[in-house]
Parts: structure tokens; C-alpha cells; sequence
């Protein structure tokens, strides 16, 4: 489903990962790795936000020669979610499915079944972390992505929310083959999200652990 | 504890009020000072006439009431400046603690600490004004002396009230200008959200970089009066205009790295990007684009429109290179600039729109997802 081909990312000639050449299967993935070993480095790098040498492809799609068909097949949500506060959640929802090909039906039913209704109008300025991190997770699950990166998503947000993003990301997965690259500190309940499989990030490199 | 707090607090206020205006600072007490008191005269100015026109101005501050009327404002303004630093640094996120830790002494104990604050950030402001002092009790100007002196140190007390008042009240939530609020029903493209923010947050940047924009343009037609309507004066004065927005082309990039860090994974082409953002300045530049129109007819006024935007498409790529800090940024485009006028006096003005549209396709091409503002 993702492979890396060669793939390099450095920060001021500093090394901070690299991936000569792996293929990871679809499925759901919890990537691991202490405090600065590149998690959302990673992540950002496959969301095709950072550069990097080599390539990434998703599929036969390959990040640098075929940009715009890649980013419609990934998505992804940030750590930290920062928008700008003068916009709306429904906005940003409008704006976000425009780019990424998505139903508006669809989007009301994530909003929803988050939580989200009451406040979705309100502007981003008035919304809490919690409230802006449950809101870049819809975003990451609208249009027809073939995979999805989530960068913390157990962070800042509530036990309720938890409950229906594990369902999202179950029933995404087992419904429409779409795969999941989760980074996170805390451990992920393997009860809620069944044949999670482990990657880790140790000195610099990659290792499946399946 | 307090000791400690009022530490901080004098870090956070009177370090960075300095930092922060520190060219502001050097202009008017350093550069304009020192040009009243120490410049040499062209022809021959006899010495005791140099001492007077030395002391000229500090008298008069002493013993002129319309001089110190006019003393008193900049006073204030400097005050108010003050002010509006010390409430922007409040608002921070990473200056909530004062709230909830500052805030716990006694109000007394807060207010000698503000009161140290305003007076730190007022020495420029007080030493000018004890030396007048000095001058006129000299010179039997008793009166005005003290009452500058006074007013002062009203205005310090006054500040440290008016911070002590606003670090002690509730936060409430930022209202939405008139402009957000009545564009709630519009549907915001994704390109012209910059231009949202700059009506939305930075009122003042834009009004000041218009008010520079018209100074530029008018200095430039009263400096070449005789040459109104020649092709490369006026080209001049466009690139004048596109330097005007300096700042806010800077601020754009930082409003894109902070808000819209999702942009890089929305399957946009680069061409796309690259060329549609402008529609921004499209917008931000309206006046000067409808001065040109109704000035110049349509002909020149789009070919010095296209050059505009030829100069704004190199300077938002060059932003785009590696770390580059506001400093460097203005260099850069004041460099551009002076090559600018160098291609407009001999003629080459009209070659600059291609060169300009090359050089910034093939920067941004190659630094289009640069990390420059980006953490692991």
C-alpha cells in the first residue's frame, strides 16, 4: 500500500530518518517512537507537506511525479491543529471536502456523531484544543483517502470522542480498505481497533514489527 | 515570590518593549537628537550661534508652550505605545501564567511592579526630559519644567493603573470584527483567507502600509514633477508600492506556516498555488490599482499592474528559501529593489515582468515544501 523508495529526511544536513526501501501492507499501523525521533516528521513527509530525498508512493502513485492524484489519496490530521480563527468549523469542513473531492452529507454525519453540532458554526476562535483537535479529525476522514495519518490523535480529546474515533477508524478500514498510520505516546486499545500492527522509529530507521 | 515575579515581569515587558523597538528607539533619540545637537552646518555658522541653536530646542521646550504641547503628545503616544505592547504581550499564550500567579500578590505589590515597568520603559522618555529640566531651571523656567516633569510621571502611574487593571481582568473571548461577521454566510476560497486575516488581525499593518504606499508615491511625484506621466517614473512608483507591502507579503508567509500548514496535502497543482495566492494582493492592492486605472488609462495601468505582481510573486518565493528572518527579507527586497531601478533607468522596465515571473517559478519550484517553518 506505502512504499518508500530511498527515502531521506534531513534538517539542516542534521539526519533525522531514512528508509532505503520498504513496503507496507494495508492495515492499521501505530507507530512508536520516543520524543523527537521523527514521528510527525514521518508523517508530514507522507502527507506530502515536507520535502524530502527519494519518493513515497501510495500505491502506483507516486508522491513527486503525481502531487495532486497522491494528496487526494492521503490525508491527514496534525498533533496540535492550528486554523484560522475567523473561519467557521463548517467552513473549514466546506473548504476541506471542496479540496478533497468529499459528500457534505458525509461530513455532517461525522460532525455529528463527534459532537460537533452544537459549535460547528461558531468561530475557531471561541473552540478549545480539544474541540480543534475533534475538528481535524473529521477533516482527515473526509473524501476517498486510501490512507490517513493521524499524528496524536488520543491527545486532548475525550473518552466519548475516543470511543467514536475508534469506530471511524474501524469501520473505515474494514468497509473501504483504507489503511491507518497512527503516531502516538499511549498505547492504542487492541481490543477496539483488531489487528493493530506496530511500527517503530528507533536510531533513525524504520522497523516493522510484524 | 515577588521578587522573582516582578523579574520576570520586567523581562517579558521592558526587554521585549526594547527588543521590539529598538529601530524605533535608535531613529528618534539617537538619529534625530544628535542630528539637533551635534550636525555641522553648511557655510559658515559663527560657534556662539551653533550653542544657540544647540539650545534652541531645549528651551523652547521649557519655556514655549506650544513646544511643550507638542512634547506632551509624543509623550503620550509614547505612552500608548507602551500600553498597546504591554496588552499584546498579555494576550500571548505563553504569558497566561501571569494570570494566575502574577496576579495572586497584593494588588499594591502589583502595582509598584507595573509602576517599575512603566518607568523602565519611560527612560528614554525621562532622561530627555531631566536634562530639559536641568536647561530650564538654569534659565528660570520653573513652571513648565515641573509640569512637564509632573505630567510624566502621571502618565507612568496612569499606564501602571490602567496594566494592573487589565492584568487582573477576566479573559474573554475575541470578538469578531464587522468584516467577519457579515462575511459569516460568504464562502472563503482557501486562496483569499490572507486577505480575511489582514481585515480580521492586522487592521493596522495594512493601514500603515498604505499610508506609506501614498507617501511613497507622492514623495516620488513632488521629488519628479516635471516628468508626471513618464513611463519609468511611474514603474518607479509601482515598485515603490510593492515595497510599501513588504511587511504584509512577510506576514502572509507566517500566517500560511501557522494556519494553513494543512495546504501542502491538498492536491493542488503547484502552478496552482504559486499563481493563485496573488489573488490575495489582488484585493490588498485595490486602491492602488484603481488610482492607476483612473490616472493612467488602461494600457499602462496593466502593464504596471503585471509588473506588481511579477515583483510580489519574487518576493513571496523568496520567502519561501530556508529560514529566512524578517531582517534578511528586507534586505533582499531592498536589494531587488535596487536593481529594479537600475533595469527601469535604462529602459528595461517592461523585461523585468518575465524575469521577475522565471526567478520566482524557479525558487518556489525548488523550495515549495522547504521546513522552514516546521518542527519535528
Amino acid at each position: 500500500m506505502l512504499h518508500f523508495n530511498q527515502f531521506e529526511k534531513s534538517y539542516f544536513d542534521s539526519l533525522v530518518l531514512k528508509i532505503d526501501n520498504i513496503k507496507i501492507p494495508e492495515g492499521i499501523f501505530w507507530i512508536k517512537g520516543s520524543n523527537g525521533t521523527g514521528k510527525s516528521t514521518l508523517l508530514k513527509a507522507i502527507a506530502g507537506i515536507l520535502s524530502f530525498k527519494g519518493d513515497i508512493a501510495v500505491g502506483t502513485v507516486y508522491l513527486k511525479d503525481h502531487g495532486v492524484p497522491y494528496r487526494k489519496l492521503v490525508n491527514f490530521a496534525a498533533a496540535e491543529p492550528l486554523f484560522p480563527e475567523f473561519l467557521s468549523g463548517a467552513e473549514m469542513i466546506n473548504l476541506f471536502a471542496k479540496a478533497k473531492g468529499a459528500v457534505v452529507d458525509h461530513a455532517e454525519i461525522l460532525v455529528a456523531e463527534i459532537g460537533m453540532t452544537d459549535y460547528i458554526n461558531n468561530p475557531l476562535g471561541s473552540y478549545s484544543s480539544g474541540m480543534l483537535k475533534k475538528l481535524s479529525l473529521v477533516l482527515a476522514f473526509l473524501g476517498k483517502p486510501k490512507l490517513i495519518l493521524l499524528d496524536e490523535p488520543l491527545n486532548t480529546i475525550d473518552t466519548e470522542s475516543l470511543e467514536v474515533l475508534y469506530r471511524w477508524i474501524k469501520e473505515k478500514h474494514e468497509k473501504e480498505k483504507v489503511s491507518f498510520l497512527l503516531s502516538s505516546h499511549q498505547p492504542f486499545d487492541s481490543l477496539k481497533l483488531p489487528g493493530l500492527r506496530q511500527i517503530s522509529i528507533e536510531n533513525k530507521k524504520l522497523t516493522l514489527n510484524f | 515570590m515577588f521578587l522573582s515575579s516582578n523579574l520576570a515581569v520586567r523581562k517579558i515587558f521592558v526587554d521585549g518593549f526594547y527588543r521590539t523597538h529598538a529601530g524605533m528607539l535608535v531613529f528618534v533619540f539617537v538619529m534625530l537628537i544628535s542630528y539637533c545637537l551635534f550636525i555641522n552646518t553648511l557655510g559658515t555658522v559663527m560657534p556662539d550661534q551653533i550653542d544657540f541653536w544647540q539650545f534652541f530646542f531645549t528651551i523652547s521646550l521649557v519655556s514655549n508652550p506650544l513646544i511643550m504641547a507638542f512634547y506632551i503628545i509624543a509623550s503620550s503616544i509614547y505612552a500608548y505605545k507602551s500600553l498597546k505592547y504591554v496588552f499584546s504581550q498579555l494576550a500571548l499564550p505563553q504569558q497566561e501564567f501571569l494570570y494566575y500567579s502574577f496576579t495572586s500578590c497584593s494588588k499594591k505589590r502589583q502595582f509598584i511592579a507595573w509602576c517599575a515597568v512603566q518607568m523602565n520603559i519611560f527612560i528614554p522618555i525621562l532622561c530627555y526630559t531631566l536634562y530639559a529640566i536641568v536647561i530650564g531651571l538654569v534659565f528660570g523656567y520653573y513652571l513648565i519644567s515641573i509640569g512637564i516633569l509632573v505630567f510624566q510621571l502621571i502618565l507612568v502611574l496612569g499606564t501602571a493603573y490602567v496594566c494592573l487593571k487589565e492584568s487582573n481582568r477576566l479573559l474573554e473571548a475575541n470578538k469578531p470584527n464587522w468584516l467577519i461577521r457579515i462575511s459569516r454566510k460568504w464562502n472563503k476560497p482557501v486562496f483569499l483567507l490572507y486577505t480575511f486575516q489582514v481585515f480580521n488581525r492586522s487592521k493596522l499593518a495594512y493601514i500603515l502600509t498604505k499610508m506609506l504606499s501614498w507617501i511613497l508615491i507622492s514623495s516620488i511625484f513632488i521629488l519628479f514633477s516635471d516628468l508626471e506621466d513618464n513611463f519609468k517614473l511611474l514603474m518607479l512608483i509601482t515598485s515603490c508600492i510593492v515595497m510599501a507591502h513588504g511587511v504584509l507579503i512577510y506576514q502572509e508567509k507566517i500566517f500560511n506556516c501557522l494556519y494553513l500548514s494543512f495546504l501542502p496535502n491538498f492536491p493542488f497543482s503547484r502552478a496552482k498555488v504559486f499563481f493563485v495566492f496573488c489573488l490575495n494582493y489582488l484585493v490588498l492592492l485595490l486602491p492602488e490599482i484603481c488610482w492607476m486605472f483612473t490616472r493612467f488609462g488602461p494600457l499602462t495601468s496593466l502593464k504596471l499592474i503585471l509588473f506588481a505582481f511579477s515583483a510580489i510573486l519574487l518576493f513571496r518565493s523568496l520567502l519561501l528559501m530556508d529560514r529566512i528572518w524578517i531582517k534578511r527579507f528586507l534586505t533582499g527586497i531592498f536589494c531587488l529593489f535596487m536593481l529594479f531601478y537600475v533595469f527601469i533607468i535604462f529602459g528595461l522596465g517592461l523585461g523585468l515582468i518575465p524575469l521577475n515571473i522565471i526567478a520566482a517559478w524557479v525558487i518556489f519550484h525548488e523550495n515549495y515544501l522547504n521546513d522552514n517553518c516546521v518542527d519535528i
